[in-house]
């Protein structure tokens, strides 16, 4: 699915009227596509991924999904930097929640979700509940409740960046793994560049607040990709390009101007 | 087990002393002397009549004004609307005595049954409104914005996210309308019953029979007990 963003604004109220977070974005998310948002804190990403998910109207400009013909509008599901799992739910019925609100029988959802756990290694967890888990366990089964779903687009805010580094590098994989062959697209937001370049097909940097985009990068890592390689010598040379670009945004937040 | 020991120790204590006569037994009785007059008036049907009477009472009473304090509760949390136009109403009806109106529901509705519940009722209603309405505004609005994006219909919301969210706090409220609805269905049943545990507890006095007013404090204690752990610790 085509996702089209035209003239993008949003303002939301602050103590001296409204400021402005985003301001005049263009977008096109391709079919099946891997991107990555990258930018200051601030400059309006979650805010952007929220528009996209329907969870709030922009205060100007469009988004489309053009060529879209479905008998309903296409599911466009989040996953979120704190797992969002409901906490008093197994996380079997976690798994199972978006087929739940999709309106499949319980026999049919619970198989699939079983099916879901199995693959991420979950499968003698599924009667446990969200708060006997360890934090990335808790990750892998919000990734298993938002791929089990089938959206045609997957929003992530930053689901990884309370992880260590370790099982961070792991689920970086799984995710490229379970994504893999559905073509599927999905926006990633992330701080980290080099996240960023691991796992996206391209990169849009945006600019501190108002949020604008400052740079559209595509990455040169052909795929099926390993993580725990070395990636390509262009991608790391990227990285540092893409540094360069936010490192200005970054001043003003270490030196307010008097 | 320590709650235990640690009950049957004032127990022996109180026994001891009023054996020995280190206390007036008018005013404190040997517990052995309750526990007698309990067994006797069990056996004899005076408290198994007095304790349905309450227990009735306090089953429609507690059940009508919770029941109607939750789901007010839960529209207010769910509705900022609704909450904006109750809450005022509940602030300033929720302190007024109930017991000090029973003179009015005594006209209202005559020297009947249901002017002795609608204290109970009252008293039992705002507790539960007050904390459904705070448990529902308190679930994290993340899982309000899962709940939102995965498209669960209204019902599933209710279901998997509003009532268990709300439940512990809901839970709280609960056993404060209980013990509340206790206290007034008491009060009620000393100024205008003429049976249940209320009742029975004003007779004692009127006749000096301390035994039995121990004795029916005794059931409430227990009842109370029973009823709240019910509601969970």
């Amino acid at each position: 699915m085509r996702i089209t963003l035209r003239g993008i604004g949003l303002d939301y109220p602050g103590p001296h009227g409204p400021v402005r977070a985003v301001e005049g974005l263009d977008l096109e998310v391709a079919p099946g596509e891997f991107l990555g948002l990258i930018g200051p804190s601030g400059c309006g990403k979650s805010s952007l991924l929220a528009m996209l998910a329907g969870l709030r109207a922009p205060s100007a400009g469009s988004i489309a999904f053009p060529g879209w013909a479905g008998p309903r509008p296409p599911r466009r599901l989040m996953a979120f930097q704190e797992h969002g799992l409901l906490p008093w739910l197994s996380v079997l019925d976690n798994v199972a929640f978006g087929l739940e609100a999709q309106g499949m029988p319980r026999a049919a959802r619970e198989a699939r979700a079983h099916d879901m756990l199995r693959r991420l290694g979950l499968e003698g967890f599924a009667a446990a509940r969200p708060d006997q888990l360890s934090g990335g366990m808790r990750q892998r089964a919000a990734l298993a409740r938002l791929f089990v779903a089938e959206a045609e687009a997957m929003l992530l805010d930053e689901p990884f960046s309370a992880l260590d580094a370790q099982t961070r590098v792991l689920l970086q994989q799984e995710l490229l793994d379970l994504w893999s062959g559905t073509g599927r697209s999905v926006v990633y937001v992330t701080h980290d560049i080099e996240e960023a370049l691991l796992l996206c097909d391209r990169v849009v940097v945006l600019s501190a607040r108002p949020g604008r985009i400052i740079a559209d990068i595509t990455v040169p890592f052909p795929r099926p990709r390993r993580i725990l390689g070395a990636p390509p010598p262009e991608v790391a040379a990227l990285r540092w390009r893409i540094w360069d670009m936010l490192a200005p945004t970054l001043a003003p937040a270490r030196a307010p101007a008097a | 087990m320590a709650h235990l020991l640690a009950l049957f120790l004032v127990a022996a204590s109180w026994e001891g002393a009023a054996r020995a006569g280190w206390v007036a037994t008018l005013m404190f009785p040997p517990p052995t002397t309750i526990l007698g007059w309990l067994l006797e008036s069990l056996r004899g049907g005076e408290m198994a009549e007095a304790l349905l009477a309450s227990g009735q009472r306090l089953a429609i009473g507690f059940g009508l004004g919770a029941g109607l304090g939750t789901v007010v509760g839960l529209a207010m949390g769910l509705a900022p609307r609704l909450h904006r136009a109750f809450d005022p109403v509940i602030a300033a009806l929720h302190p007024l005595p109930k017991v000090a109106l029973l003179p009015l529901f005594l006209v209202l509705f005559g020297f009947s049954e249901q002017a002795r519940l609608v204290p109970v009722v009252l008293v039992a209603f705002f507790p539960a409104a007050i904390a459904a309405a705070v448990a529902v505004r308190g679930i994290d609005p993340l899982l309000w914005n899962v709940a939102r994006n995965y498209g669960a219909p209204p019902l599933m919301v209710l279901r998997r996210l509003v009532l268990p969210g709300a439940w512990p706090v809901l839970r709280a409220g609960l056993r404060l309308s209980l013990n509340a609805a206790i206290v007034v269905l008491i009060s009620v049943e000393m100024l205008s019953g003429n049976d249940g545990l209320g009742a029975a507890v004003w007779q004692s006095w009127q006749t000096m029979r301390v035994e039995q007013l121990y004795g029916t404090l005794l059931v409430l204690a227990v009842l109370g007990l029973l009823f709240n752990r019910c509601l969970g610790r």
